[in-house]
């Protein structure tokens, strides 16, 4: 069949676009629109959240098990700060981890504050770690 | 265990910790429900909890084939419309949607997910994608044909309509531009856009023999 497929395809892009937005809709609006469409969207979106928690710790885990396998890795060059918490209190590196990135390793480590002061170090170790990554390799841009 | 790209900016987390996810979800939700048409309508199939959930991953820096956005704030300040625009490129004819993305929710009814073995390789699993069969070719261009035959024969029947399909002939997608073109006010158009939307749900659009899943999974 010879169609101007390309054509078609930009209409079928711009008519779903369209049915899709809802810059200036009310809250009420949105969510009748998608009743409409058979969707029992309470049940979706507290799927939906659920998956965004769910995924938020998975990534941010990610990020800490990225900068451990490099802080691993990096063998001899071993960076200034790998030590340097050995003589910290608990209550410093609990204050330092919380600094750094709390959210995130309390979302992940929820029993946080029940760990041994070296579980906690290594813990902070790689938070640091993944913290200079950031700072170091941050770039914008897909 | 999902994988960061190297490139993402995982300070951005902060920035989506703080953000309003129970504003945006509805929006997106509704954004992704209108984008799952596309792949329905060529004979296809994926669930728009998928798309969202794949904007969501890709937003935290872990999409399929490592894909990710960098959400820069000062350029795109809601998180819904960055969520929304995430959607619209994946799903956009000029990606390579079935590749791209998984095509049903990773998650279960409770949020989970499905199965740990899935976060852990659904993006070597979904980054191969089996090319289009020559009948699958023929039944998107036939469902396209037989979409737009039904696009015509509604603005030839209806003045209102046929003025809002003009609109999107034309490329234009926003309520506020088809209101400025066609001088109906927003409400009118947007009661117009609904009507269109389920006039063109009674379309039955032939079905592929396999859907994009039910491909990858023989073709891995």
């Amino acid at each position: 069949m010879d169609i101007n497929r390309t054509k078609y395809l930009e209409t079928l892009d711009t008519l779903t676009d369209a049915f899709g937005r809802s810059d200036e809709q009310s809250i009420e609006e949105v969510l009748a629109d998608i009743r409409d469409e058979g969707i029992d969207v309470d049940a979706a979106l507290a799927r939906l959240k659920k998956a965004q928690l769910n995924i938020a710790m998975e990534a941010k885990r990610s990020v800490l098990d990225s900068a451990r396998e490099k802080r691993l890795k990096l063998g001899e060059k071993v960076p200034e700060f790998i030590g340097k918490f050995s003589d910290w209190t608990s209550e410093q590196i609990l204050a330092r981890i919380k600094e750094l990135g709390g959210l995130e390793a309390g979302l992940a480590y929820r029993d946080l504050e029940t760990m041994g002061t070296e579980e906690m170090t290594s813990i902070l170790e790689d938070l640091e770690m993944a913290h200079r990554n950031a700072m170091g390799d941050s770039d914008d841009g897909e | 265990m999902l994988q960061n790209s190297p490139k993402y900016d995982p300070t951005i987390y902060e920035e989506l910790e703080k953000a309003d996810w129970d504003a945006a979800l509805p929006r997106v939700l509704k954004y992704a429900v209108s984008r799952a048409k596309i792949f329905k309508w060529l004979g296809d199939e994926v669930e728009p909890e998928a798309l969202v959930q794949e904007a969501i991953v890709r937003a935290y820096g872990v999409g399929t084939r490592g894909n990710y956005r960098n959400w820069n704030k000062k350029t795109c300040p809601d998180l819904g419309n960055f969520l929304i625009g995430i959607i619209r490129s994946m799903s956009s004819h000029k990606a390579e949607h079935e590749a791209n993305f998984p095509s049903e929710s990773l998650f279960s009814e409770d949020g989970s997910p499905k199965d740990a073995k899935i976060l852990k390789s659904y993006d070597e699993a979904t980054g191969a994608s089996k090319p289009k069969t020559p009948e699958e070719e023929i039944i998107e261009n036939e469902n396209l044909q037989a979409l737009q035959d039904e696009l015509d024969r509604l603005a030839d029947g209806t003045e209102d309509l046929g003025m809002i399909i003009l609109c999107i002939e034309d490329g234009i997608s926003e309520p506020r531009k088809i209101a400025a073109t066609t001088g109906f006010d927003k409400k009118k158009v947007n009661n117009l856009l609904r009507k269109l939307r389920r006039k063109l749900d009674k379309y039955n659009p032939k079905r592929k023999r396999q859907s994009s899943k039910e491909r990858r999974e023989e073709w891995i």
